[in-house]
């Protein structure tokens, strides 16, 4: 057998492979069930006894160097292949992808959920009550007379059924003292804040809705003070506007409360100095608080001498245009998905 | 209240000339001043008066603030010292205690009568009849509202009544009104002179023939002459003054006053009649020093400080050394608003300023709170809306009648479940929403309009009915969590616009993975909710819980609503579905391999798929870990639909079986035509 012309054509044959088919149809040719190397080791037994080292050293050698220019070769067209996928795939990852975007929740929802985290270690509740409600949660229980003014007609939304639309959260107040009330120690000490939509009858214009956010907080307790009530309305104001933020506080009136706080914060724009923004007082009020009236606490069977407690609530709705820099209240409630979009 | 800061210092020294510390004093003692001006006058404070301190509205009230503040005396303007000793010239009958008090002074020669251009420059509206503006002028300096009638147009006795009947008069800004029963009226013998602490009447107004004149100087109930006033919708200086309560004393000042001022022209007081009800003594109060030390976290605040405020607010004040405690009584102008010790503290307070007070928060509580259901329920769902592109808007709660209309076109009857407003100002808002479909497809169209392509909206909100709600906190309203998706669901144009099953299959998902969210499986059975597309809704259950509905909006309302776009709307109760909230526990997966087998059912056109596959998933067939709709083909030729189902097996402790798996299979096939009734494919 002239194994060296079986060298020279293995390699020939293995110069033309060119794809995995040829590299098969070379494969099958030599080392397949019907191939030459088979052939060739069947032959072995009919060599002389002499020749049949060495023919069987040509024939293991031949064999061996096939293996090894198949593994070459499968390697190379592995190679190539990948080579050749690399040259076809070119992929624009700067073309849109198949996604819709985050959406968010609502510049009040955030306000509400700053809030409640600065309250929650104070270990305040939140609590929820009707929206349509009974004129003695929102206006007799609170101190509110019957010739007060927020009970005018065209303040106050009346429903058919001789209920109303809450015009502020502390009607919330009224139905968590009168709940307490009736617990082991009355409920003591009560600590709750309540978030929600609120309503006005009124004409609407760029900064009046007839519909708003309020938040109100009330703690009953003993021994509460006015000193107590404005800390912590200056711990939460600076931690909602910044703790550089100065805070003041004015004399106001609100039925429910007795002495009775407009707390106020200095101007973002003029620090404090007076400009027509804050109509140069340097001064923005940003609530309402004060100590829970004693007319208030008796009327839920509270002794004024025994318990004390304070208030405090503030317009979410504008805070929350504030914080997000929405010029007027009304496009707070626009619903403008450019501008709910803009604020992700 | 427009205060000229001359006038001001005419009755006290002001610490600065700079108008900037006095307008932050002002501020402080609660009289905040919106603005300045410059006036005839020198400067003005445009100040915000409190509603319940009818004490600030006038000069010297507000210098007795800055008094106290600063501990100087008010210089009190000058007032007559001798009355008339003759009455006026015809009857005073007052005949309701709702007038307090009723002095009234007669004047002759009143020709004599000189125009005080120094006084009334102080005045916001000058120019009138130089008595009027002398009245008005006395009212900005001590308080007191004074009216003035033309003598000779009264006919008869004066009579103060209060009115049985709606009376209509023409006031002396020349227009009439329809006056209360109820109200406070001056009359004569034939005619109503004024509407008292309101406005006086046309027929009785001094003009510039007037010679002789009535002056009215009195103290009205102040509830009375507020409702007077709202129901006759007019707001005046005297009303504004009376329905904040003036000086229980100003009525004989304000007369001594005008004795005053008019002493040198010549002008003739000639009758004076004063007729009151005895009024008790001013209440008084006692405060323990402790507790206004305790509530102002001073403690080492002086006695006599606070005696020396209060005193300059008009209290008088005796403190009892041994009990170390106040006894205060009110003065006669805080009579209104002073009613019971607790005001005490904030007159103190006021007094020294809020600034003064030493802050102390109350100490943090460790134990923190749960939240309430909606905040639960958010905790939940809200990371599946937002972070499928949701973004959450805030509707509002009304309807208008057109709304009310259009939904009762398809929802016969709902117009009686509609709550109403009886006195609503704006005419959109004469119903309480029952649904916020309606709201989600106008913000939606609206969006279309400004251009945003894809609309995905939720929110969580109150619905609320006429009937009273039997199972939910509230009476006449109940959460729900409303979302709503329209327009394509990506923003971007890059895809071709997705067709209706895609968008139906996509708002599907986002339900399914709310459903997920409080931890159970969604599935749906058919719906007729008369507002959605009869042939795309659904209702939602949470496991097997109903927890709402889903679908798409009814083109006829669409079409009434002048809604161009689909709008895919869910609907769940946010109360229910947060009570459902749970957090599966870990349960061990198997390692032995499962068997896939599948199922063809012939099914009717309108049935739900998802029908089958709950029937098999609750017949508890041994081994069935999972059923799945796996394809739904429908030949055209056929009344049928072709719905294949792909089963999984699987056992905890064993590898299955093939022909026990067959078994399973072939009973569940027989189930299907026996119990189903069901052709199989």
């Amino acid at each position: 057998m002239d194994f060296e012309a079986l060298d020279a054509d293995l390699s020939r044959q293995f110069a033309e492979i060119r794809s995995e088919a040829d590299l098969e149809r070379v494969n099958k040719e030599w080392l397949g069930k019907e191939g030459l190397i088979k052939t060739l080791f069947k032959q072995l037994q009919k060599i002389d006894a002499a020749d049949k080292p060495r023919y069987a050293q040509h024939l293991n050698r031949l064999k061996g160097r096939l293996e090894q220019l198949i593994s070459e070769q499968e390697s190379k067209l592995e190679s190539s292949k990948i080579s050749e996928r690399l040259q076809a795939e070119q992929y624009d990852l700067s073309l849109p992808a198949n996604y819709s975007g985050l959406g968010s929740v609502h510049p009040v929802t955030l306000i509400e959920r700053k809030i409640t985290a600065i309250l929650k270690p104070f270990g305040f509740v939140n609590v929820m009550g009707p929206e349509v409600e009974k004129e003695y949660y929102c206006f007799d229980a609170l101190n509110i007379p019957s010739y007060h003014p927020a009970r005018d007609m065209q303040d106050t939304f009346y429903t058919e059924n001789d209920h109303l639309l809450r015009t502020h959260t502390t009607s919330v107040q009224a139905r968590v003292l009168e709940q307490c009330s009736k617990e082991p120690d009355k409920g003591l000490p009560i600590k709750v804040a309540s978030f929600g939509r609120t309503y006005r009858n009124e004409t609407e214009d760029a900064s009046h809705q007839a519909m708003f956010h309020q938040f109100e907080l009330v703690w009953i307790e003993q021994g509460l003070t006015l000193s107590n009530l404005m800390a912590l309305i200056q711990h939460i104001l600076r931690e909602l506007y910044g703790k550089s933020r100065k805070v003041r506080f004015v004399p106001k009136f609100y039925p429910y409360t007795e002495p009775s706080l407009g707390p106020q914060i200095d101007c973002t724009i003029c620090k404090a100095k007076g400009c027509a923004a804050c109509g140069g007082a340097g001064w923005v009020t940003v609530g309402g608080s004060g100590m829970v009236h004693r007319k208030v606490l008796q009327e839920f069977g509270y002794e004024p001498e025994k318990v004390s407690g304070f208030a405090f609530g503030l317009g979410t709705s504008r805070l929350a245009a504030q914080m997000c820099n929405i010029p007027k209240l009304k496009m707070v409630y626009d619903n403008d998905l450019r501008v709910l979009k803009g604020l992700v | 209240m427009k205060l000229s800061l001359n006038l001001l210092r005419k009755f006290i020294d002001l610490p600065s000339p700079e108008v900037s510390a006095i307008r932050q004093m002002l501020d402080d003692l609660g009289l905040e001043v919106k603005d300045l001006e410059e006036g005839p006058a020198g400067t003005v404070f445009n100040i915000e008066t409190l509603a319940n301190r009818g004490d600030h509205l006038y000069a010297t009230g507000v210098a007795r603030e800055i008094s106290a503040r600063l501990l100087t005396a008010v210089r009190h303007p000058a007032l007559a010292s001798n009355l008339p000793e003759r009455p006026v010239s015809l009857a005073i009958r007052r005949n309701t205690d709702l007038c307090l008090t009723y002095a009234a002074l007669e004047l002759h020669n009143l020709n004599a009568l000189q125009q005080r251009s120094d006084l009334s420059q102080y005045l916001e509206s000058a120019g009138n009849h130089p008595l009027v503006d002398l009245l008005n002028y006395i009212a900005l300096e001590i308080g007191q509202p004074m009216h003035a009638f033309d003598r000779e147009k009264i006919e008869g006795d004066v009579i103060v009544e209060t009115s049985t009947r709606p009376e209509k008069v023409l006031a002396l800004d020349q227009k009439e009104y329809e006056v209360p029963a109820g109200s406070i009226l001056i009359k004569d013998s034939k005619k109503i002179l004024a509407v008292a602490g309101v406005i006086g009447c046309e027929s009785s107004k001094v003009t510039s023939n007037t010679t002789k004149a009535l002056i009215e100087s009195a103290t009205f109930d102040p509830v009375t002459v507020r409702k007077t006033a709202k129901a006759m919708k007019i707001s005046t200086d005297a009303s504004y003054a009376f329905e904040r309560g003036v000086d229980l004393q100003g009525a004989l000042a304000g007369i001594k006053r005008l004795i005053n001022l008019i002493a040198a022209d010549g002008v003739q007081v000639s009758g004076f009649s004063l007729q009151q009800t005895k009024q008790a003594d001013a209440p008084v109060f006692r405060i323990g020093l402790g507790k206004i030390r305790e509530q102002m976290n001073l403690l080492k605040l002086e006695a006599l400080e606070i005696s020396a405020r209060l005193k300059h607010l008009g209290f008088s004040v005796d403190f009892e050394e041994s009990g170390k405690t106040f006894q205060v009584q009110v003065p006669s102008w805080r009579v209104w608003d002073i009613d019971s010790a607790d005001d005490l503290i904030e007159e103190i307070a006021r007094s020294f300023s809020f600034s003064k007070i030493k802050l102390d928060l109350p100490p943090l509580t460790y134990d923190l709170p749960e939240p309430n259901y909606i905040e639960r329920l958010l905790q939940h769902v809200e990371p599946s809306l937002v972070g499928k592109g949701f973004f959450e808007v805030i509707t509002k709660g009304f309807y208008s009648q057109s709304d009310v209309n259009a939904i009762a076109v398809l929802s016969k009857g709902s117009s009686d479940n509609h709550l109403a407003l009886k006195n609503a100002v704006d005419s959109n808002y004469s119903h309480l929403k029952i649904s916020n479909l309606v709201h989600f497809a106008r913000l939606a169209e609206l969006n279309h309009r400004k251009g945003i392509q894809s609309v995905k909206i939720f929110e969580l909100c109150r619905l609320f009915s006429k009937s009273k709600n039997k199972n939910g906190p509230y009476e006449y309203e109940a959460d729900v969590l409303t979302f709503a998706a329209s327009g394509r669901w990506n923003e971007h144009e890059w895809q071709k616009p997705e067709d209706r099953s895609e968008m139906i299959s996509a708002f599907k998902a986002v339900v399914e993975s709310v459903v997920a969210a409080v931890g159970h499986r969604l599935n749906v059975t058919p719906s007729q909710n008369p507002l959605l597309h009869p042939g795309c809704q659904a209702t939602v259950l949470a496991g097997d819980q109903e927890v709402g509905f889903f679908g798409l909006m009814h083109p006829q309302l669409a079409n009434e609503l002048e809604i161009k776009q689909d709008l895919f709307y869910c609907e769940l109760d946010a109360e229910k579905l947060s009570r459902l909230v749970h957090q599966n526990v870990f349960t061990e997966p198997s390692d032995f391999p499962s068997v896939k087998r599948d199922i063809t059912v012939k099914l009717p056109p309108a049935e739900y798929a998802q029908s089958v596959s709950r029937f098999i998933e609750s017949s508890n067939y041994p081994n069935l870990r999972s059923v799945a709709v796996f394809d739904d083909f429908k030949k055209a030729d056929e009344d049928f639909r072709r719905v294949t189902y792909r089963m999984t097996f699987q056992s905890d402790q064993r590898t299955l079986e093939s022909q026990e798996v067959d078994t399973i299979i072939q009973t569940i096939l027989g189930d299907l035509q026996s119990k189903k009734s069901l052709g199989l494919v």
